[in-house]
């Protein structure tokens, strides 16, 4: 095995470690934590009310990152943004539309709407297949076919969430053509300034894999994904001290 | 035993059987074969769910049509472009594959199906799909400016200001006559530019990286350990 695999291998022992005692040790123990305050996620709660007082759907496009690709992360942190999503958006009399990229993405966004509708007693309805809807096989497709169904659909609110190239853009402009307030977030990195472009409601690439930490319904779970909040900010500042070390280290290399 | 705690057992063996392939495989043979195998399954159900997702959408624009909802037009034009690529597509799969029978059959159908076939992507879908992603710089920079409208503030003035020194660092410029004192101010733009791509930006490009891989690693992890479980069960 080469050094490097190694290495990479230990590391992520370390972190598995770590994050299964913060996960199980730290709900055992009852930590409780404060978030930072993230204003488009204090927005949702305003947003999915006023769906529900006019009884319009909630559009919420999750991408065109693929599950069984090289994306496939960006996908399953969709999946999770949902099911997170599902208890609230759900109760409006009409159930979100849920639009993807990818038929893997389609089927478990399906599967989330579905075990939603069974574990959370508020969803009277359960979700038929035109509740999620595969709108186009290429990023551009998808957000044209997506933005059609903003126009014909006419929802009060659309949650723009996953993995967005630019042409969030037309997601954006249709929007804006049909009075749609809107919430946009990407985790693709080319893109990351387009949600501040398009939306008043907008978050960073990593703010979008943060969000189940913010928004579980299930206080336990909840706690749990906080946990493993802190966990990632260990590795954080392991890898910054690591990355500043190697500097110093290659810039003292350098005199001697 | 309840389904959802099978598929628990099932998607955490996986993961940790695919995961152990990656970096254990040069010295368990096993269990790089059975990565391999695994992925090659993704691949194929992957497929299998393309195929259900496309049939979904043909349903909901035929259920469109019959019912004359609003936007008929469009749902006629996208099941007949479905329909004719389908077709000149499975007829394409039967065109010959040797030169020998290309070069006998220049009438062949199937040879004329499979040139409609690329033909529809090359020259339709992917003109198409340039066209609208040209529009794009357009609406990008009016939206830019309508940010710095609504919100005049030194994130969106900065972005209007990097913009501009972007699209003036492109213009390439051929100005001979134009005295030697003055060149630095011709390729003032460019230069900025470039100093713009290789520092700022690529710096936070590289944190926003940094960010991003931490979290979609605790995103792995917490699947990995059955936390997150987007395959079904609480």
């Amino acid at each position: 095995m080469p050094t490097i695999d190694l290495v990479a291998f230990i590391a992520l022992i370390a972190f598995i470690g770590l994050l299964a005692f913060l996960l199980y040790g730290g709900i055992v123990m009852g930590h409780q934590l404060r978030l930072r305050p993230i204003r488009a996620v204090q927005a949702l709660p305003d947003l999915v009310e006023s769906a529900t007082e006019t009884g319009s759907p909630i559009q919420i496009n999750l991408g065109s990152g693929a599950i069984s690709g090289t994306q496939s992360l960006a996908g399953l942190s969709s999946m999770a943004i949902l099911a997170s999503l599902a208890p609230s958006v759900g109760v409006s009399s009409q159930l979100p539309v849920v639009t993807t990229g990818d038929g893997v993405s389609a089927l478990l966004a399906q599967s989330v709407l579905h075990q939603a509708h069974q574990q959370y007693e508020q969803i009277e309805r359960a979700p038929s297949p035109n509740n999620t809807q595969f709108t186009g096989a290429t990023p551009t497709a998808y957000a044209v076919g997506a933005a059609l169904l903003t126009e014909k659909n006419h929802p009060q609110v659309s949650l723009h969430v996953g993995q967005l190239g630019t042409e969030a853009m037309w997601l954006s402009v249709a929007d804006e053509r049909q009075n749609v307030r809107n919430l946009m977030a990407t985790t693709a990195t080319q893109a990351a300034e387009i949600p501040l472009l398009a939306s008043e409601n907008a978050l960073f690439p990593e703010e979008v894999f943060a969000l189940p930490a913010y928004l579980h319904p299930e206080p336990e779970k909840r706690q749990a994904l906080q946990n493993s909040l802190v966990a990632q900010d260990i590795a954080r500042w392991v890898v910054v001290g690591t990355i500043l070390l190697g500097s110093l280290a290659l810039t003292l290399q350098s005199f001697f | 035993m309840r389904s959802d705690r099978l598929s628990l057992i099932i998607a955490i063996t996986v993961c940790t059987v695919v995961l152990a392939g990656a970096f254990l495989g040069g010295f368990v043979p096993v269990l790089a074969d059975l990565k391999a195998v695994f992925t090659r399954w993704a691949a194929i159900l992957a497929g299998v769910a393309l195929l259900v997702a496309v049939l979904n959408l043909i349903k909901t624009h035929i259920q469109r049509i019959m019912k004359s909802e609003k936007g008929t037009v469009q749902s006629t034009i996208l099941v007949f472009s479905f329909t004719f690529v389908v077709t000149v597509g499975l007829l394409g799969w039967f065109s010959p594959t040797t030169a020998q029978q290309a070069t006998d059959a220049v009438t062949n159908p199937f040879i004329t199906a499979q040139k409609a076939f690329t033909g529809t992507f090359q020259y339709l879908q992917l003109q198409i799909e340039a066209w609208l992603s040209a529009l794009l710089a357009i609406f990008l920079l009016s939206a830019g400016l309508r940010w710095l409208r609504k919100n005049p503030s030194l994130a969106s003035f900065l972005f209007i200001l990097a913009s501009i020194v972007f699209l003036l660092g492109l213009v390439q410029l051929n100005l001979p006559d134009l005295p030697a004192a003055l060149m630095p101010l011709v390729t003032l733009p460019t230069v900025l530019r470039q100093w713009l791509m290789d520092v700022p930006v690529l710096a936070a490009v590289r944190g926003i990286w940094l960010g991003l891989a931490l979290a979609s690693l605790t995103l792995g992890v917490r699947v990995l350990l059955g936390v997150d479980r987007p395959y079904g069960g609480d």
